[in-house]
């Protein structure tokens, strides 16, 4: 740990990453508790393989048609919003055929972001990182968007605490109280696709659901409200994010894959504890 | 004006793909009736509370609350839902819950304002359960989760109460409670309660509704043997109290109470 302490403190790259990994564990707490509450982690999981598609179509025109203003980050973030105004959409008025309908959104939005990812030159290797994460090569420009993405979403969740909480809990009184719980309901939505793009940048498209859900589903079991839930979900999401990164540099492997393994491992040892209390009381 | 009826059904017929659930149900509420709506389960009790707060709408018929339609007044309307409804492992306090009762309409910004927090407590004071505040919903017992959902109702300072299913689950002392407290509330409010269990809320209630597709109203004096048999189809024992209200009253409840008998739950 020392050691890694040193490295950080010497090397630029890993002070990116962690800087980069201590602003999306504020997002994450705050997002990914409304998200297991309300139990739509589905949802976001079907946002997340749509970002893939926006990805590759942002690279697929910065490279061969050289918009150089158009980041692969700003493609995910348009594609997210649109995926889930889509997919928003569809939960609320097909409500027999959401999962179907979902899914094959999902299949469809990943599938376009391979393809355009194998037109485009010299993208095939970049799949790897954006399926996985690419925490050690994060910029110091995409570190200010991670920033201001992050302003957002924090500053709406916040902001709109309350509505939240009644749709996640209610959305029936809240509508009788006058709330516009579906206007509530497409923003959830889309703050959890913006969580879900900046997770990304961290653990990649396809691990971002656990990072999103797990340190949420973890605090969900020792908090008794919800603000003290996204307090708690922000301190294990940093808490995976460094450990993930400090054994994954360690001993050189992959950070994405490490920080989920902190993460899961972290939930599987909580729930058996709690089951082994079970157990001994009765 | 005093008069007017706050709910009022004309012709209103509801049906899920098809089948009718509710059939031609005419029904008029006058202000600071206490009345109870049962019948047998799947028999159209909750999807008439719905109708009432338009919350569903009529495929034909009319709805009319507190003088208009029911989007427009329902703010003034204290709704408890079924508790079952709710998820009750969700990390919220008491007094988060209650305060849900404080929502407005439109976006408005922020957390709630002191007012707000005021009044929460005071609904919680009705219900006996200020000291709970802080505590969260999986912590209580089942008759403190329906209080507390009492509470949020009160909290919207309502004109009427309408209750869905207020004492399933709950054993007969604190129902007794529940109801003693509702018929301390309306003494100012409206109150409209779903229950299962005809033969117990006779004695607190000043109308019984009967709903199995279609409706039928009666004056609690008027509701017999004869008209729990056409309810139900089939017959149901009821327990008699000459004294509505006191300690002789309660000690004979618990005395034959277990003559009781709950024909939804069969």
């Amino acid at each position: 740990m020392f050691e890694f302490i040193e490295n950080v403190a010497r090397y630029p790259f890993l002070q990116h990453a962690v800087a980069a990994g201590l602003l999306a564990s504020v997002a994450c707490g705050v997002v990914g508790t409304y998200v297991v509450v309300r139990r739509i982690t589905y949802i976001a999981g079907g946002i997340a393989h749509c970002v893939l598609g926006g990805i590759g179509i942002a690279r697929y025109l910065n490279i061969e048609h050289g918009w150089t203003w158009l980041t692969p980050l700003g493609g995910a973030t348009v594609a997210a919003i649109i995926a889930a105004l889509l997919i928003g959409w569809v939960s609320l008025r097909a409500k027999e055929r959401e999962d179907t309908i979902i899914s094959a959104l999902y299949a469809v939005g990943m599938a376009t972001g391979v393809l355009f990812i194998q037109i485009t030159t010299g993208m095939a290797t970049d799949l790897q990182s954006y399926l996985f994460g690419n925490i050690l090569l994060v910029t110091p420009q995409q570190i200010w968007m991670i920033g201001v993405l992050n302003a957002v979403i924090v500053g709406a969740g916040l902001l709109f605490y309350k509505q939240l909480l009644a749709v996640c809990f209610d959305e029936e009184f809240a509508r009788l109280r006058g709330v516009p719980v579906e206007l509530f309901y497409l923003l959830l939505l889309c703050l959890a696709a913006l969580t879900v793009v900046l997770l990304s940048s961290v653990v990649g498209i396809i691990l971002v659901i656990a990072l999103l859900s797990l340190p949420a589903a973890v605090a969900g079991f020792f908090c008794r409200s919800l603000w003290q839930m996204m307090i708690s979900a922000t301190l294990l999401c940093t808490l995976f994010v460094i450990g993930g990164l400090w054994t994954g540099y360690s001993l050189n492997l992959l950070a994405g894959p490490t920080i989920i393994v902190w993460a899961g491992g972290s939930y599987l040892l909580v729930t058996a504890a709690r089951a082994a209390g079970r157990l001994r009381r009765a | 004006m005093e008069h007017d009826p706050v709910i009022e059904l004309r012709n209103v017929t509801f049906a899920y793909d098809g089948a009718p659930a509710i059939e031609r149900a005419d029904l008029a509420i006058r202000p600071r009736e206490f009345v109870a709506i049962v019948g047998p389960n799947g028999g159209g009790k909750s999807t008439l509370l719905k109708l009432m707060l338009g919350l569903l709408q009529p495929t034909c018929g009319s709805v009319r609350l507190l003088g208009g339609p029911p989007s427009a007044a329902r703010r003034r309307v204290g709704y408890m839902p079924q508790h079952s409804q709710l998820d009750p492992r969700f990390p919220v306090t008491v007094m988060d819950v209650v305060l849900m009762g404080r929502l407005q309409g439109g976006l408005q910004f922020g957390p709630y304002g002191p007012a707000d927090r005021r009044t929460a407590r005071e609904a919680l004071r009705d219900v006996g359960l200020e000291a709970l505040r802080s505590r969260p919903i999986h912590a209580l017992s089942g008759g403190q989760r329906q209080r507390t959902l009492i509470a949020r109702a009160l909290a919207c300072e309502p004109e009427i109460l309408m209750l869905d299913e207020p004492t399933a689950n709950l054993d007969m002392q604190v129902e007794e409670q529940l109801y003693a407290l509702l018929k301390e509330l309306n003494r100012r409010l409206t109150v409209l309660l779903v229950s299962h269990d005809v033969g117990f809320v006779s004695q607190f209630v000043s109308r019984v509704i009967c709903v199995n597709r279609t409706i039928q109203a009666h004056l609690t004096s008027d509701v017999t043997g004869e008209v729990i048999r056409g309810l139900y189809g089939h017959d149901v024992r009821m327990v008699h109290h000459g004294h509505p209200h006191g300690d002789e009253h309660r000690a004979g409840r618990h005395a034959h109470g277990h003559h009781h008998h709950h024909p939804g739950t069969e």
